[in-house]
């Protein structure tokens, strides 16, 4: 048998494309110059290049300790009537916090569910009353909480020390955490699903009392997101992609007979992942959870239209409606690395953005997301869901 | 650069890979053997080598084709295997650890980066291995890929709790593998540019860095992470920013770590050699040693983006702590060795690093104690690479064993 010494003065080696040479050495040749101007952009641009992003520690940098590592992924992200964005996170402890665009830090507020998860489940009402909500891991001690307090309205720096008066509601089925929240502002009211069997509910935001209407599919398989349209309806996904609407005028849950897209073969492990209303329009906008196949939903027409695939990637985890009237999303699957994406109803133009990676407070490639929303100046906040989380905020370009 | 001077340095080059340009992992065998990583960085298509360098006999062996043995070949389109970076760890039983790294390129293809081709099915990494090495034998154990689209950037041995922790790229994950159960734990992010070394206690407590320069501790007894308020050092003209750890090795009593920052090309920031002592107080104490060497010549560091990069730390028998550092403000520009007197900060430059034509080596990545009193520094930047041997002009020969080898890459 050869020996790995004699096989190796055998080889035949590929063929470098640089020489390696100490800097003083000269020029590189046209050829390796070439290449290193096409390497220098094939490394920037994985990254989101149209727009800005910038991140932000979940505590005021360098002058407290940010919500630490393992109960700081943001999973819940609200806009209150001021503009601030209110968020909740998932893991060892839940916390609330606030970021105020004003002062552009986050303050940490409070903790108020343990080995949790909040995700898409923090609303605000019209006059100022955050409703956040948890559930449990799959085998996980209790069932999760419900909690509601007012925001103060004087500047986020007046909160001091002090915490929220937080004021614990009624589980609507004591032994099932939340799944997600959505609220409608003109019944003031905020309406959800159980976590265990998927079970929709309305919350009085004003008494805090709930009422149980009854589980969206008949099997349990349900999407862990809401939207309410312009027609007041709340629509969402159950199993295999397919639409329900609830009629808070009836009081009943209607199925529509629509499914969202997936490729083919595939819509069995398809729900919706996550969807957005275009208030502008009535039309909703979101994505699958088995190929990410990004959605129109029209009510008012009934229909289902596929948009096609942004990204190489699974999920669509999070969708918002930009100011601009674009579609911002991300895309991926947990344990990979997230994709930031756009879509322009206008153009029908649908495009990855890249990986979201930020330069201020601190450098910082986002891999994993799950929650976003558009704050009132169009800018779009994007809960980063990792060990370590951070809100991030894109910057959409201004006139393109 | 070439240099008529005389090196202080015996060069080691591994000719039979002549395409291969960089030794990112060293250590010293139970055997007294030194082996290396070989590595291909730039050139696609390569797998890495393990390759032995026996001082008794001033031998090289060529042992392992890493990537092959893992049955990842370097010719399957996907990023290769061709990299052990800071992973190559030798245990009590005579055998090595080693897990294997990325960003080869796969074969025709002249870059590659993880965040590209992270959902790409062909180019993708496959996700490091870890293997054991038996010398005695030549034989490989595979315990198999761990982490798809990750390499292993460093890691520790925690013998006696019968573990491997390190860190993953590109993704900064923590991980532990369990060497008896064959368990791999991912405990999640740490950061987002990856720390360079991650070292032990005594206690086999590991310990690595955040991007900010705080210290994260794991505990084998319950395989947490404790981010402790504990920071490496960094002027007082910066905000602490990318205060990474490069390379780190213990002090001969074991008490104390002494380390430095990654500094190089991308990462021009501090370059401060620091000392960590576990014990002392409830987070153990870091204790600022100064910039790792710059004379008064070499003007201030505030005021330059030069190359600073300072790697291979390693104790002679003499009890100097050595170290290879990057001189750029005079000619012959590159890698020079320095020695510390640990007990009065006073270092001496002992003259450049440089081939047998004088040519200085550019980058010296980390280092590792021979039996025979000497010390072995691990070249990285030329084709082909090789390792420098240095030798003490009063060196205690046979005054080191394993005991004295770090347990980390």
């Amino acid at each position: 048998m050869m020996s790995l010494e004699d096989d190796l003065a055998k080889r035949k080696w590929p063929e470098p494309p640089f020489e390696i040479r100490p800097p003083s050495a000269g020029k590189p040749s046209e050829k390796e110059q070439m290449l290193g101007s096409a390497i220098s952009e094939y490394d920037r641009s994985a990254y989101v290049r149209e727009g800005r992003i910038v991140m932000r520690h979940l505590g005021w940098k360098g002058v407290v300790k940010p919500i630490p590592p393992g109960e700081s992924a943001v999973t819940s992200l609200a806009v209150d009537p001021k503009g601030r964005v209110v968020g909740a996170t998932s893991g060892q402890r839940s916390h609330l916090f606030i970021y105020d665009p004003e002062v552009d830090r986050v303050t940490d507020l409070c903790t108020f569910d343990e080995d949790s998860i909040a995700k898409g489940s923090v609303v605000v009402s019209k006059d100022g009353t955050v409703v956040a909500a948890t559930r449990k891991e799959i085998g996980g001690l209790g069932s999760g909480k419900i909690v509601s307090f007012v925001t103060d309205y004087k500047e986020t720096l007046t909160w001091g020390p002090s915490k929220p008066a937080l004021e614990s509601l009624d589980l609507p089925k004591k032994d099932e955490g939340i799944a997600c929240l959505t609220y409608d502002e003109a019944r003031n009211t905020a309406y959800g699903l159980t976590s265990t069997t998927g079970t929709f509910f309305t919350l009085d935001i004003e008494s805090g009392s709930h009422r149980l209407i009854g589980p969206v599919d008949e099997l349990g398989e349900f999407s862990d997101c809401l939207v309410v349209g312009c027609d007041g309806h709340v629509y969402g996904g159950k199993r295999w992609g397919q639409l329900f609407e609830f009629d808070p005028e009836k009081g009943a849950i209607r199925q529509l007979g629509l499914s969202i897209p997936s490729f083919a073969g595939r819509q069995l492990y398809n729900k919706v992942d996550a969807i957005a209303l275009d208030r502008s329009s009535g039309k909703m906008y979101g994505g699958g959870t088995a190929d990410g196949v990004l959605f129109l939903f029209e009510p008012a027409a009934g229909r289902v239209v596929s948009l096609g695939k942004p990204t190489s990637q699974p999920r669509t985890r999070a969708i918002t409606v930009g100011r601009d009237g674009r579609i911002y999303g991300i895309s991926g699957r947990v344990g990979g690395v997230a994709h930031l994406f756009k879509y322009d109803p206008t153009s029908g133009d649908l495009r990855d953005l890249g990986i979201p990676l930020a330069h201020s407070d601190q450098e910082w490639r986002g891999y994993e997301f799950d929650c976003m929303v558009t704050g009132s100046s169009g800018e779009i906040y994007m809960g980063e869901s990792d060990r370590i989380g951070h809100l991030f905020i894109y910057y959409p370009a201004i006139g393109q | 650069m070439n240099t008529s001077r005389h090196s202080v340095l015996k060069p080691i080059f591994f000719s039979k890979l002549p395409i291969h340009d960089t030794c990112w992992s060293i250590t010293t065998g139970k055997d007294g053997r030194i082996y290396v990583g070989v590595c291909g960085e730039m050139t696609g298509g390569l797998s890495s080598f393990l390759v032995s360098y026996d001082p008794q006999s001033d031998r090289v062996n060529y042992l392992l084709e890493v990537a092959e043995a893992l049955h990842e070949p370097p010719d399957n389109g996907h990023a290769t295997h061709s990299k052990i970076h800071y992973c190559l760890i030798p245990s009590s039983d005579g055998t090595l650890y080693g897990a294997t790294h990325c960003t080869g390129a796969p074969i025709g293809d002249f870059v590659w980066r993880p965040w590209n081709c992270w959902d790409d099915p062909q180019r993708m990494f496959t996700g490091f291995h870890i293997f054991n090495y038996n010398p005695a034998t030549g034989g490989a154990e595979d315990f198999g890929s761990m982490s798809p689209n990750e390499g292993s950037r460093a890691m520790a041995l925690c013998e006696q709790h019968k573990k491997l922790v390190g860190v993953t790229y590109p993704r900064d994950h923590f991980y532990v593998f369990d060497l008896e159960s064959n368990e791999y734990t991912d405990l999640g992010r740490i950061g987002d540019i990856n720390p360079q070394s991650v070292f032990l206690d005594k206690n086999e407590n590991a310990y690595t860095v955040d991007d900010l320069g705080y210290l994260v501790k794991y505990n084998p007894d319950n395989d947490s992470l404790k981010h402790l308020d504990v920071r490496l050092p960094y002027a007082a003209y910066r905000d602490g920013t990318n205060n990474l750890i490069y390379d780190s090795t213990p002090s001969p009593d074991g008490e104390s770590i002494y380390g430095v920052h990654w500094n190089v090309d991308i990462r021009l920031l501090d370059n401060r050699l620091f000392r960590y002592d576990p014990s002392d107080g409830p987070e153990g104490t870091i204790h600022d040693l100064g910039w790792a060497y710059r004379p008064d010549e070499a003007g201030p560091a505030w005021a330059d983006f030069q190359n600073h990069h300072t790697g291979g730390l390693v104790f002679g028998p003499d009890g100097f702590l050595y170290y290879a550092t990057y001189v750029h403000w005079k000619e012959p520009k590159g890698m020079y060795l320095i020695r510390m007197n640990t007990e009065t900060l006073k270092r001496e430059e002992l003259g450049p690093i440089m081939d047998s034509k004088g040519v200085l080596a550019e980058y010296i990545a980390k280092a590792t104690p021979g039996f025979d009193g000497s010390m072995y520094f691990a070249s990285c930047a030329s084709r082909p690479t090789g390792i420098f041997a240095y030798t003490p002009e009063a060196g205690a020969k046979g005054m080191w064993t394993l005991a004295n080898v770090r347990r980390w890459g």
